[in-house]
């Protein structure tokens, strides 16, 4: 039942959103990967192994390295998602240049509808082999961009002071906020692997885990709107992080940690899903 | 004894100037430890007291720095222009992993210090001339040493497009398919995704062939890669599957060359 409700779901949402930015940073999508490899179950585990020959984190940020060339631009969508005007809800229906889903290469979310709906339900069994790896690569590292806060974009004349590319200074050096996104996750963690990632931060319940990835997309879709709010609201008013507590500091990265957590159970879900026919 | 003595002061090991990242070092190794057979696994324990992965690890140290003196030209692979072992005298990594092999073949007429250093030799060597950077081929001027080249992280045109430029010798550094915090571990459960039953196609044939396939690989590249050439966006990208697939050649024929010799 529940999955079926989501492909309804999936069905029902038109589509689109944002701008592609830089990655999550490398660190956080390989963590969060790592995380919901660790949730699948043994015959999606198999099934990932089939198509990919690899490790689900070795694929964390495979998009983003190739996203560059050309040759991938047909399989390439935008990392991010776009938020409605009413700002709680996720627009798939246009990209931010106010153009129908199709027009453009997409988004994440977009994309995420499109490939469930496309290997759901037993199809993946139908589809070439090389099409299935595809969707899974790109799935691997959209699912963690869409949850991560600088890739959660609203409408400009709505919220002209969400700034992307806004000035924050890190250690003395000029960066943006979305480039403190990229950094606070590994902010007071020198050193770590991803087992210690995974061992410190995936502390999430049964039931936490089972909220997240209940509902359809576009309830997902509300998770990323508030939590892109916040977001931009923690780094309010800063330019230079150095004007931030240690407390604000680690409630940043909580929130990125609490959001690369729900990507993982909801990456493991999706993967689950997909490969329980 | 005298000989092998200055032999042990000249190669050994470890780390490279040219190397790649120490986790796909450490990978490498932790493969190879995988496909030998029981009698060299054994053999390996012996005269490491420990696996691979914790050698070259130890390696790593300050103490295992000090511990074993080696030349930086040691890393380096010299082959003439048909790719076949130049020889250059002991300051070579092909002369060197095989005076290696010598004692680890003949291991009951060496000391158990003398084999280690065999051993780590080989280790290391065999890691080192997989690395494209140190292998200098007779006909190619510019791979006789280090260079800086350009290229494009992006196709021509893009909004982010931008020459940058990289030092061949870091080939392979900070390759984009792995991200920050994969460990040798778990690079080497993934090459063994990767690798499924493929073992006795990556380890076929003798040192020198794949001394040969290395330097062919090189020259393909090295073709690409000049002085103040700039390299495309493509070009570039692709040398991360290449280097991976170097990787996993280097485990496999390091194991191949412990197990031939161990039986």
């Amino acid at each position: 039942m529940k999955n079926k409700s989501l492909f309804i779901a999936l069905a029902l949402v038109a589509i689109l959103g944002v701008q592609s930015a830089k990655a999550w940073s490398g660190f956080c999508h390989a963590g969060s990967v790592y995380v919901a490899e660790q949730h699948l179950t043994p015959k999606a585990k198999k099934m990932c192994r089939h198509y990919l020959k690899h490790t689900l984190p070795y694929y964390a940020s495979w998009m983003d390295y190739w996203k560059g060339a050309d040759v991938f631009k047909s399989v390439n969508a935008r990392h991010s998602v776009m938020i409605k005007a009413d700002g709680k809800n996720i627009d798939m229906a246009f990209d931010e240049y106010g153009k129908p889903y199709g027009v453009t290469p997409g988004e994440c979310m977009g994309y995420l509808r499109d490939a469930l709906a496309e290997l759901g339900e037993g199809k993946y069994k139908n589809q070439p082999d090389s099409l299935v790896r595809q969707r899974l690569v790109n799935m691997v590292h959209y699912v963690a961009d869409m949850h991560c806060p600088s890739h959660i974009n609203y409408p400009e004349h709505l919220y002209p002071h969400y700034v992307n590319n806004r000035q924050v200074v890190i250690n003395g050096k000029k960066n943006t906020f979305h480039g403190f996104w990229d950094w606070v996750p590994a902010y007071g963690r020198k050193g770590w692997k991803l087992e210690d990632y995974a061992k410190n931060v995936d502390k999430i319940s049964r039931k936490q885990a089972a909220a997240w990835q209940s509902g359809t997309l576009e309830d997902w879709g509300r998770d990323l709107a508030e939590a892109g709010h916040l977001g931009y609201k923690m780094l309010e008013g800063v330019n230079d992080i150095a004007e931030m507590s240690e407390e604000q500091m680690i409630a940043a990265r909580d929130l990125s940690d609490k959001m690369a957590m729900m990507a993982a159970y909801r990456l493991a879900h999706v993967l689950n899903t997909i490969f329980s026919y | 004894m005298k000989k092998i003595l200055m032999f042990s002061a000249l190669v050994l090991s470890v780390l490279t100037a040219n190397a790649w990242a120490r986790s796909a070092e450490e990978a490498a190794v932790i493969v190879a430890t995988r496909n030998i057979n029981p009698k060299a696994q054994k053999f390996v324990k012996k005269h490491l007291g420990k696996t691979f992965e914790d050698d070259i690890r130890y390696l790593y140290t300050k103490e295992g720095k000090q511990a074993i003196p080696h030349t930086k030209e040691i890393h380096y692979l010299h082959l003439d222009k048909d790719f076949q072992p130049k020889s250059v005298g002991e300051n070579d990594a092909y002369a060197a992993i095989e005076k290696a092999m010598e004692v680890v073949r003949n291991y009951k007429s060496y000391s158990k210090a003398e084999v280690t250093r065999a051993l780590r030799t080989v280790i290391c060597l065999m890691v080192d001339i997989h690395h494209l950077p140190n292998v200098r081929i007779d006909n190619i001027p510019h791979s006789q040493r280090d260079f800086s080249y350009k290229f494009h992280p992006t196709e021509v045109g893009k909004k982010r497009d931008r020459l940058e430029v990289a030092k061949w010798s870091k080939m392979g550094k900070n390759y984009g398919g792995y991200p920050r915090g994969f460990s040798g571990e778990w690079r080497a459960y993934d090459i063994t995704l990767y690798l499924g039953d493929r073992f006795a196609e990556y380890s076929k044939g003798t040192l020198k062939d794949w001394a040969a396939d290395n330097g062919a690989l090189a020259a393909r590249y090295l073709a690409i890669y000049q002085p103040d050439a700039v390299v495309s966006c493509l070009d570039n990208k692709y040398m991360e599957p290449v280097n991976y697939d170097l990787i996993v050649k280097a485990s496999c024929r390091l194991a191949a060359l412990l197990n031939d010799a161990i039986k």
